[in-house]
């Protein structure tokens, strides 16, 4: 190889021959004094520190196209020492380090346990290997391979080896048995992200509250998530899926656009109305015929809810939240804020208008 | 006509006068490391002394086929009348300038 590159340098062959002669005769007397492996380190360091000085060499002797050719040469071999340095650098190391975080179980199906088998850099190594017993537990069983089967709620400890090295890992067993979604949730475009309102029961029936899920919605273009929070960004349809254990809730989600009057509402429109209202207030809108959704909440939570009335319209209530009208023509549609002795002298709040489709 | 001669150049010169027709790489290498007490690699070794022949200080010629190099040739250097005389001139300016200094050399009062 050393030969070729002299060749590359443009070296004159006999010039080429006497270094090589020269390293081959040094080569066999440190081979015969200090061992083949000194020698060849030898050798390799004494053809690396000369190398500057052939190229200084064949610098003033060659041409253009002899520098050219020098040039191509170099860059060679500088590509292949990036790539053997790459190459040792992505080189891992033995297994040094076992590293789990507490885990929680909030089903009843297997669940493997996460683990990360680190090398002295810090560098992550497959996980295969990894033994796990059970050091402590009351509640739940894991197989070697390290899945873990929670029984009933509780807390247990496993041990995780490889080797000579190991760990303990937490698991916190908290089935859940049923997961209650809102089946509706409203959201207005341009408002801060709000919470997803979902409860999880455990076979006791009480609320399990250290939960480990997902949260999934329909369409990226209406409602995206913030963390645990939902956002609207355009008016629609969609839906929110949660998913904790075994378990998932899935409820639709109504995107409005905020408006001053409902009134001129269009099939499959959603609308939002800011509501203002003094203490015995009353306002009104009329709506076209048709099929709708309609909604009155508060902005904050500790106000009192308006009162809803229709006129000219037949409705059922939807739910706690909603009611369902049909009107054959136009109809009105009230919003109030009852007398009561120890209400606020005003409140706001929105009025939310689902027009469907005409049929 | 005086030669400019390097450090190197002119230890190296000096290496292969004393070595005589033993003066080739290796050996010239070994005389700078035991007299100067610094281990040259071969390829600075030998462009010097590729230099020196190329200013006219120096000849080459090349020995039969050497098992103990792998099946090549020494390259054997004797100093030609110019390197010759390069030395000369080189050891009369370095006598000029050690002239009238006392020995041992003594440093200036501070």
């Amino acid at each position: 190889m050393i030969e070729r590159l002299l060749e590359s340098l443009g070296a004159d062959p006999s010039f080429a021959e006497s270094i090589l002669g020269d390293l081959a005769e040094e080569y066999a007397v440190r081979a015969a004094g200090n061992g083949v492996i000194v020698a060849r380190w030898w050798y390799a360091y004494e053809a690396l520190r000369s190398a500057p000085h052939l190229v200084r060499s064949a610098l003033r002797c060659l041409g253009p196209r002899g520098v050219a050719r020098l040039a191509a040469s170099l860059a060679g071999v500088v590509l292949a020492s990036v790539l053997a340095l790459l190459a040792l650098s992505a080189r891992k190391g033995p297994p040094e380090r076992l590293v789990a975080s507490t885990v929680v179980v909030n089903g009843h199906r297997p669940v493997r346990l996460p683990m990360r088998v680190l090398d002295a850099a810090g560098r992550v190594l497959p996980d295969t290997g990894v033994r796990y017993a059970l050091a402590v537990s009351p509640t739940m069983s894991v197989s070697p391979a390290g899945e873990v089967t929670c029984a009933r709620p509780g807390d247990a400890i496993v041990r995780a080896s490889l080797g000579p090295l190991a760990t303990h890992v937490h698991v916190r067993c908290r089935p859940v048995v049923d997961l209650l979604g809102p089946g509706m949730l409203d959201l207005i475009v341009g408002a801060p992200a709000q919470d997803i309102p979902f409860e999880a029961l455990g076979s006791d029936g009480r609320a399990v509250t250290l939960l480990v899920g997902r949260i999934k919605v329909g369409d990226s273009a209406i409602a995206t998530l913030e963390g645990p929070r939902i956002r609207a960004h355009a008016e629609g349809v969609t839906s929110v899926q949660v998913l904790v254990g075994d378990q998932d809730a899935f409820s639709s989600v109504h995107a409005y656009t905020p408006t001053d009057s409902p009134e001129a509402v269009r099939p499959d429109q959603h609308l939002a109305v800011p509501v203002r209202l003094t203490l015995g207030e009353t306002r009104e809108w009329r709506l076209p015929a048709g099929l709708y959704f309609l909604r009155a909440l508060p902005d904050h939570g500790n106000q009192p809810r308006p009162r809803l009335a229709v006129v000219g319209a037949s409705c059922t209530p939807f739910g706690v939240t909603h009611l369902e009208c049909f009107a054959r023509a136009d109809m009105s549609v009230l919003v109030r804020y009852p007398r009561r002795t120890d209400a606020a002298p005003e409140m706001s709040g929105t009025l939310l208008v689902w027009r469907l489709p005409d049929p | 006509m005086s030669t400019s001669l390097g450090a190197l150049e002119l230890a190296a010169l000096l290496a292969v006068a004393r070595l005589g027709s033993d003066a080739y790489g290796l050996a010239v290498r070994r005389v700078l490391a035991d007299r100067l007490g610094r281990d040259y690699s071969v390829g600075a070794v030998y462009t010097t002394l590729q230099r020196l022949e190329d200013k006219g200080l120096l000849r080459s010629r090349a020995s039969d086929p050497l098992p103990v190099r792998g099946g090549r040739s020494r390259r054997h250097f004797t100093l030609t009348a110019a390197g010759t005389r390069a030395l000369r001139e080189a050891e009369r300016r370095a006598a000029s300038l050690w002239d009238g200094l006392g020995t041992p050399i003594r440093p200036e009062p501070a």
